[in-house]
C-alpha cells in the first residue's frame, strides 16, 4: 500500500516570459499507490504548472521527478511519450475527444498506441471501461452526439484504458454542472476505493477537495499544507 | 531521253515538291553523262538514330571521306525541339510549385484546426514522430489519390484530343492529332505528384510534431 509511484524532489521552475519569475519553489512530495489526492490553491499559485511537470509534458524545470522509481530527468521526448502512454492517464477541464472517431475508438486510441494487446482485446477493454463509467450504450456514437457530462466520462475511460499507475486531472469538473461534477467525483472515488487507482487532481473546488483522501494546498509556488 | 512518270511523291514541303523528282541511279548517271561509278551521296538509315555520330566518325576514318551524322545535319530542328521540351517542362514545374503551395496551405490550416487533437495525442503518449507520420501520411495520400485522378483525367483528355481532326499536307497518313501514349510520361507524372506533396507536407508536419501540448491545454 505504501509503495511510492511518483515522487517529486525539489522541483523548481521559472517562467522567463515576460520577466523571470519563480513559479515553483523546491516542491517535494510523493504519491503512493491508491492515493486519492487533490491539489488546491488560488489561481496563479503554480498548481497546474506543477501538474504539467509531474505529467512529464513540461520538461523545463530543476530538481528531479521519479515515476515508478525511474528518473524522468534525462529522458528523450519519445521515451517520455511512452511513459505517459503507459503509466499516466489524463483528464483535463476540456474533454479533448476527437470528433472524427466514435466514442469507443477515442477510448481505444492510447491502447492501440501502447500495442500491448490486439485490437480486438483493446476494444473489449474499452467496452469494460465504458461499462464502469455507465456509458457503454454511447460507445458507437460520435463525441459531438453525447452530452457534456458524458464526454468527460469518455475522457476518463480513455485515461483508464492502459491501466495507468496514476490518473492526473486538471480541473476535471471545471466545465461541469453540479450534477455531473458529482457523477465524476463518485467515479473517481470508486476508482480509488474499489480499483485502488491513484489519482492526483488539481482543482479549485474546495468541496470536491474536502472529500478526497489527502489535500495538498499550495501558495506562491510552495506546498503549505499536506 | 524520254522518261515516264510512274507516280507522285509529296513530302509536304511545297518548295521541294515543286523542284524535285526522283529517278533510279542508272538513269541519273545517264542524264548527267557520268560513268557508272559516279555517286555524290550515300545516306545510311540506322535502326538506332543515336548511333549516327559515332558511325559517321568511324566511316570518315575508314573510307577517308566526309561523313555527316543526322544530328549535325538537322541541328536547327534539334534546337527547336529542345526549346519546346524546356518550355513544356518549365510550365509543368511552375504548375507543380503552385499546386505544392496549395497543399502546403491546406496542411498548415489543418494543423491550426487540429491543434487540440494534436495536443491530446501527445498527452496520451503519441510522440512527435508519430504526429509527424500522421501528417506526412495525409500529404502523401493527397499526392497518391490526386496523382491517380490527374493521370486518369490526363489520359481522358489525350484520348479526346486524339479524336480531333488534324489535316495537313505534310503528313498525309495522319488524320487526327498525333498523341504520344508512352507510359514513361505517366510514370514521370506520378513521381512528380508524390514528390511535390511530400515536400509540401514536410514542413507543416514538422511544425505539428513540435507543438507543445502544455501550451494548448493550458490555453483553454
Amino acid at each position: 500500500m505504501d509503495q511510492k509511484i511518483l515522487e517529486a524532489k525539489n522541483v523548481t521552475k521559472y517562467f522567463h516570459d515576460p520577466i523571470t519569475y519563480q513559479v515553483l519553489k523546491e516542491i517535494s512530495f510523493s504519491v503512493n499507490r491508491g492515493d486519492f489526492i487533490s491539489v488546491i490553491g488560488k489561481s496563479g499559485c503554480g498548481k497546474s504548472t506543477l501538474l504539467y511537470i509531474l505529467s512529464t509534458m513540461d520538461t523545463d524545470y530543476e530538481g528531479d521527478l521519479l515515476i515508478d522509481g525511474e528518473s524522468m530527468r534525462n529522458k528523450k521526448e519519445a521515451e517520455l511519450a511512452m511513459v505517459r502512454n503507459e503509466k499516466i492517464g489524463f483528464v483535463f477541464q476540456f474533454h479533448y475527444l476527437l470528433n472524427e472517431f466514435s466514442v469507443l475508438k477515442n477510448v481505444m486510441l492510447p491502447g492501440l498506441k501502447l500495442g500491448k494487446y490486439l485490437e480486438a482485446e483493446v476494444e473489449h477493454r474499452a467496452y469494460e471501461k465504458l461499462k464502469i463509467l455507465g456509458i457503454e450504450s454511447e460507445a458507437l456514437k460520435k463525441p459531438n452526439q453525447v452530452s457534456g457530462g458524458q464526454k468527460q466520462r469518455v475522457a476518463i475511460a480513455r485515461a483508464l484504458i492502459n491501466d495507468p499507475l496514476i490518473i492526473m486531472g486538471d480541473e476535471p469538473t471545471g466545465n461541469l454542472d453540479k450534477k455531473n461534477s458529482e457523477i465524476v467525483f463518485n467515479i473517481f472515488q470508486e476508482l480509488a476505493e474499489v480499483y485502488n487507482q491513484s489519482l492526483l487532481i488539481v482543482t479549485h473546488d474546495n468541496e470536491f477537495a474536502a472529500r478526497t483522501h489527502r489535500i495538498i494546498e499550495m501558495e506562491d509556488g510552495r506546498i503549505i499544507k499536506k | 531521253m524520254p522518261l515516264k512518270v510512274v507516280g507522285f511523291f509529296q513530302s509536304g514541303l511545297q518548295d521541294i515538291d515543286n523542284t524535285q523528282s526522283y529517278a533510279s541511279i542508272a538513269t541519273t548517271q545517264k542524264l548527267l553523262e557520268e560513268s557508272g561509278s559516279y555517286i555524290t551521296d550515300i545516306q545510311v538509315k540506322l535502326k538506332d538514330i543515336n548511333l549516327a555520330p559515332a558511325m559517321a566518325l568511324e566511316y570518315q576514318n575508314l573510307f577517308d571521306l566526309e561523313a555527316i551524322d543526322i544530328q549535325t545535319a538537322n541541328s536547327q530542328f534539334e534546337t527547336g525541339s529542345s526549346v519546346r521540351t524546356i518550355i513544356s517542362y518549365s510550365v509543368g514545374i511552375t504548375l507543380l510549385i503552385v499546386a505544392g503551395f496549395g497543399i502546403y496551405n491546406i496542411l498548415n490550416m489543418m494543423i491550426y484546426e487540429k491543434m487540440d487533437s494534436i495536443a491530446i495525442l501527445k498527452a496520451t503518449g503519441f510522440s512527435g514522430k508519430d504526429v509527424n507520420r500522421i501528417f506526412i501520411t495525409i500529404a502523401l495520400s493527397i499526392g497518391i489519390f490526386g496523382g491517380i485522378l490527374g493521370l486518369i483525367f490526363g489520359f481522358g483528355l489525350s484520348a479526346l484530343i486524339d479524336q480531333v481532326p488534324f489535316n495537313t499536307q505534310a503528313l498525309p497518313t495522319i488524320k487526327t492529332y498525333p498523341v504520344n501514349y508512352n507510359p514513361v510520361f505517366y510514370v514521370i507524372g506520378a513521381v512528380f505528384s508524390i514528390v511535390t506533396t511530400y515536400l509540401a507536407g514536410y514542413f507543416p508536419s514538422r511544425k505539428a510534431s513540435k507543438i507543445d501540448p502544455v501550451i494548448i491545454i493550458r490555453g483553454k
